[in-house]
């Protein structure tokens, strides 16, 4: 009975976090009734895609049995990188950086894992110190805004609000992350020539 | 055979130090520069609370686990401990609190983690969080206005009033840390399960028990690294321990512990955390911008894990990796 239990509940997972979330907006809702506004609503969704383009590629990290400590990283790299770039060129050119920063980044993480087998989190770990090193280091701590007179941004409402130059900057990280982190499972795949499921199931693949 | 003659990763970790220190010694025209009383105690102190915290760590990540709540758990000892201090309690009471609050809170972590069966990286993901919002709820942000004996430890407790006693301590940890590891059975246990699970089991190993106690004592250690860090001013803030658990991870994965368990050595943790509380300061010695100091912290620690595993690279990638590709085509 137990077992069967505990069955339906793993079954239901999914479900479960749906009802959660129900519950919480609900609660919210019934506390405050503004959260119902379609402000609030937009403004929910737009925090869901932030998360939700970035979880994507990890779910397929996680499932090999890999983590990825340097994603935050990655993301302000590309996005101090593609901010400088714009004010030296354009909003165009500045997210093609921004997907190049990412796939660079990644396919060193790739290189790493996959070639020399070094475990992911130990490699993740020191990349996620020399990323933000670098992004640190190039901005000197302070950030670099975008809103330079006469800098023409033709991708205004890529990220939440053109407005808000640090969202934008989020926005534009995260679309870097979908693009990058496929090719670094691809390179893993590759060079490992099996499957994600089967690397998932046995997490020693990656010990060295 | 290749084994044997080449140098282990602590011995390479340890070459690696000294050549390090030699280059800031030349950059610094073989003048005492880097190497004066003010700056060596600073870079003791980072030393100390580092390795200190990085003592636990290791012995979690042999048995195969990891702690990401370990920040939070200092940033929460250190407000506990202020907050003790502030009934005008000495150092005596305030840091035994301290001990048993993070003896409680990583225990509360591992007790989750065999209890439910759930990997130890999910459930200090959630504690951490939890332990951050729960210091965030409670305070608004910082308890100031502490004693003027809150201080004592970090300033005024040293022996011949130039070597801070903390220094010492972390020192005498070390030399018993490394008697532990070579002759504790307890340690010879957590080696066991970070081998070999199963086996650990089937040899009567009571698992779930070792791994609490491991944590109980990593918490415990924790309260030293978050004293030297919350009483080196008159206000402690919630961040105090921010970020701290990464830096630990790298130290002690810097020191030749496996990531995945089952090897590694306390005096590598030792040198792992020398080498990272040197980066900081030196840096600042040469006169650059200290924002490049994540940049040098990750080189290093690339370096180190590329040329650890280099070292092994006719036995893992080479071999190995051929076969793969021959059998897949």
């Amino acid at each position: 009975m137990a077992d069967l239990q505990k069955k339906r509940f793993r079954l239901n997972y999914n479900m479960v976090l749906i009802l959660i979330c129900l519950v919480l907006f609900l609660g919210f809702g019934l506390v405050r009734s503004s959260f119902f506004s379609g402000k609030y609503i937009v403004d929910v969704l737009k925090m869901a895609v932030e998360i939700g383009i970035i979880v994507l590629p990890t779910t397929l990290l996680v499932i090999m049995g890999c983590i990825d400590f340097s994603m935050c990283a990655v993301l302000s790299l590309a996005a101090v990188i593609s901010g400088i770039v714009t004010t030296q060129t354009n909003g165009f050119v500045g997210l093609l950086a921004c997907l190049l920063v990412g796939v660079l980044c990644g396919s060193f993480n790739g290189l790493l894992v996959a070639v020399l087998r070094l475990p992911p989190m130990v490699t993740t770990l020191a990349t996620m110190y020399l990323f933000k090193g670098i992004a640190e280091g190039i901005t000197l701590g302070t950030s670099i805004g975008t809103n330079v007179a006469g800098t023409p941004l033709a991708i205004d409402d890529l990220g939440s609000s053109p407005r808000v130059w640090g969202r934008w900057y989020c926005g534009c990280g995260k679309y870097c992350k979908t693009r990058f982190i496929p090719t670094r499972v691809g390179q893993m795949g590759r060079s490992h020539s099996c499957s994600l499921m089967s690397t998932g199931s046995s997490p020693r693949v990656w010990g060295r | 055979m290749r084994k044997k003659k080449s140098l282990t990763a602590e011995g390479f970790l340890a070459i690696l130090v000294v050549v390090v220190m030699a280059v800031i010694y030349f950059l610094g025209g073989g003048t005492k520069g880097f190497y004066s009383l003010q700056n060596v105690m600073s870079v003791l102190r980072t030393f100390s609370y580092l390795f200190v915290a990085a003592i636990g760590m290791t012995m979690i990540i042999i048995t195969g686990n990891i702690d990401i709540s370990f920040g939070a758990v200092i940033s929460v000892i250190a407000i506990v401990m202020a907050a003790v201090s502030k009934l005008h309690l000495p150092f005596a009471v305030f840091f035994p609190v301290g001990m048993i609050v993070g003896a409680l809170l990583c225990g509360l972590n591992a007790w989750l983690m065999v209890r439910f069966k759930l990997p130890s990286m999910v459930i200090t993901l959630a504690t951490q969080q939890i332990f951050y919002g729960a210091l965030l709820l409670a305070l608004d942000g910082s308890i100031y206005n502490l004693r003027a004996n809150w201080t004592w430890f970090s300033f005024k407790f040293k022996l011949f009033g130039t070597i801070p006693v903390y220094i010492l301590i972390a020192l005498l940890l070390l030399a018993a840390s490394i008697l532990f590891f070579r002759y504790s059975p307890f340690i010879k246990r957590l080696y066991a399960i970070g081998n070999n699970r199963q086996g650990a089991i089937y040899a009567g190993i009571d698992v779930d028990k070792t791994i609490i106690e491991t944590f109980v004592i990593s918490g415990a250690l924790l309260a030293f690294s978050s004293a030297i860090l919350a009483t080196a001013g008159n206000r402690v803030t919630c961040t105090v321990g921010n970020n701290l658990e990464m830096t630990v991870i790298a130290v002690v994965v810097v020191g030749g512990t496996s990531a995945t368990g089952g090897s590694g050595k306390i005096y590598g943790s030792a040198l792992g955390a020398l080498l990272l509380a040197i980066v900081s300061p030196a840096l600042t010695y040469m006169g650059i911008n200290t924002y490049w100091t994540d940049l040098f912290t990750g080189a290093i620690i690339v370096l180190a894990v590329i040329t650890s595993a280099l070292r092994s690279y006719h036995y893992s990638f080479f071999r190995k990796n051929k076969a793969e590709v021959k059998t897949n085509g």
